[in-house]
């Protein structure tokens, strides 16, 4: 079995926006809405102060309450892709419950199409061995992209070595974004 | 406030869709007791709740990103999807009381659309008579007043029979809508103002309250009784208020402490009624107006204060309880969708 999962060294990221530009380009996103995020918070005044920088993403959850909340089954996790999240949009009827249920807000709205998308891995690419493009693109490397049951990959390394953090666990979504804290 | 996903559309869709499986309920109650004195109550109900349920879905549909593929909701399988559900409780829910509308159509209208569609003219002949009722003296004649009874001479045992059944079954599916607007927001943890075990009750309680307002205002345009009779209809449909907005409100109570007790993000999203954005517009229009106020006049109708106004004066306030009603209701739902998705899970 393949797990795909991301681990995300926040402590890298310089809030450059390069991933939500580089995945616009490539999954072809609506003008204004994003698949991918950088968050800031400030904390503190001048010269005393300091800033914290958090990139995110669709959690692909083990757990996801969008797949559990669909009334049509467009929302399921791809067993055949690495546990993904995915949509299919030929079931896909616009009713948007799935944005309201996801935690994180990952989802948007196509207008356009009239059905919801989200960050899917970029699964296009991973099949052709290629990383996903938020990956590829990072120029501090925040991000490491891989497979949790492959004890080589560099994801599975990187949670081995590195403490790690997931956002809204409580909310019992069993998210596979690692944020590592240092 | 943020951009919202789910806007007038779902509103109007939580009201009339409660609106009408309050009236499902209370119709089947009030056939199903046999009373004279509710069988204008029995018909007014039937009548209303497959249109608003009707309406209501259309709205849903409309609201869609791709309307046209609605089917999909009956053509696949997730019972744990709220709104899977909520789809074949709606289809159950219209089917049942489109045939409930129907064996309560009053035989005036059954006539008037046989003389408008003539290939209609037979079946409409037929309908009418099934729903002739005996008259007010009559049945007081044959009951010596009180003793309740089935009011339909002409019909055929199965059809009265299936009347009864269409009763029977709609009580439940009723209770089953009303609950299920509020477990469709209640369902999703990621919003807390929307996740607590109260929503589904308030709404419950809330359709109801608000159905019983509407027949209040349109059941004299359906049935016409004597002034004995009015006044023992009015009577049982201000108990039954009555009891459904002391329910709402001690839903609302502990919905409130709720929120002193929860974890952060339940207080941060009651914060919402408790200082935030809705507060004037939940505790003013909501629990003022729509709750306390008509209950006061309620409370008078029921003990009869208003004996010494003059009758000019009477009709007036206990409409306007009505209406009070029914616009707290149809605020009640716009606060929950909107306040709720304004609120995150932290």
């Amino acid at each position: 079995m393949t797990r795909y999962a991301m681990v995300l060294n926040v402590k890298n990221c310089i809030d450059c926006k390069a991933c939500m530009v580089a995945c616009t380009a490539e999954n072809g996103v609506p003008l204004g809405k994003h698949r991918n995020w950088v968050k800031t918070q400030t904390r503190g005044a001048f010269p005393e102060i300091s800033m914290r920088i958090e990139p995110g993403q669709c959690m692909h959850c083990d757990n996801p309450p969008c797949v559990r909340v669909c009334p049509t089954g467009a929302s399921f996790i791809n067993v055949h892709a690495g546990g993904i999240v995915a949509i299919d949009p030929n079931k896909c009827i616009g009713c948007r419950y799935c944005m309201l249920a996801c935690p994180y807000d990952a989802r948007y709205f196509d207008e356009e199409k009239g059905v919801v998308d989200k960050c899917t891995f970029c699964l296009h690419r991973v099949v052709q061995g290629k990383e996903p493009a938020c990956v590829e693109t990072c120029p501090t490397k925040v991000r490491v992209f891989g497979d949790l049951d492959d004890p080589q990959s560099e994801v599975s390394q990187a949670l081995g070595t590195r403490p790690t953090e997931r956002k809204k666990l409580e909310a019992g979504t069993h998210p596979n974004l690692y944020y590592i804290v240092e | 406030m943020l951009h919202h996903e789910w806007n007038w559309m779902v509103v109007v869709y939580l009201y009339v869709g409660g609106l009408g499986a309050g009236c499902l309920v209370l119709s089947g109650l009030a056939h199903l007791s046999r009373w004279e004195h509710l069988r204008g109550i029995a018909r007014a109900g039937a009548l209303f709740a497959p249109v608003l349920v009707i309406l209501g879905c259309g709205l849903l549909v409309f609201d869609l990103g791709k309307p046209l593929n609605f089917w999909r909701l009956f053509t696949s399988w997730n019972p744990v999807s709220p709104m899977w559900v909520g789809s074949w409780l709606l289809m159950f829910f219209s089917l049942i009381s489109l045939c409930q509308a129907l064996l309560h159509l009053p035989p005036r209208w059954a006539l008037a659309l046989g003389r408008s569609v003539p290939s209609l003219r037979r079946p409409m002949a037929g309908l009418s008579d099934w729903n002739s009722q005996i008259s007010e003296q009559s049945y007081a004649q044959t009951t010596h007043g009180d003793e309740p009874m089935n009011t339909y001479p002409n019909g055929p045992r199965a059809i009265n029979k299936l009347r009864d059944l269409l009763a029977t079954i709609g009580i439940p599916v009723g209770i089953g809508v009303g609950i299920y607007t509020g477990v469709l927001l209640g369902a999703v943890p990621a919003r807390p103002f929307w996740n607590t075990p109260m929503v589904a009750q308030l709404f419950l309680f809330s359709a109801l309250s608000t159905a019983t307002a509407l027949l209040f205002l349109v059941v004299p345009r359906v049935w016409e009784g004597s002034q004995e009779h009015r006044k023992r209809e009015r009577k049982a449909l201000v108990t039954a208020d009555l009891f459904f907005m002391v329910g709402e409100f001690f839903i609302i109570v502990p919905f409130v402490i709720h929120a002193q007790l929860g974890t952060l993000s339940e207080k941060t999203a009651l914060d919402m009624i408790l200082g935030g954005a809705y507060t004037n517009i939940f505790w003013i229009g909501v629990v003022l107006l729509g709750l306390f106020l008509p209950m006061i006049i309620e409370v008078g109708e029921y003990f009869d204060w208003f004996k010494r106004l003059p009758q000019k004066l009477v009709r007036p306030t206990t409409a306007l309880a009505a209406i009070l009603i029914l616009f707290g209701g149809y605020l009640l739902r716009w606060i929950f969708v909107h306040a709720g998705q304004d609120t995150t899970f932290l």
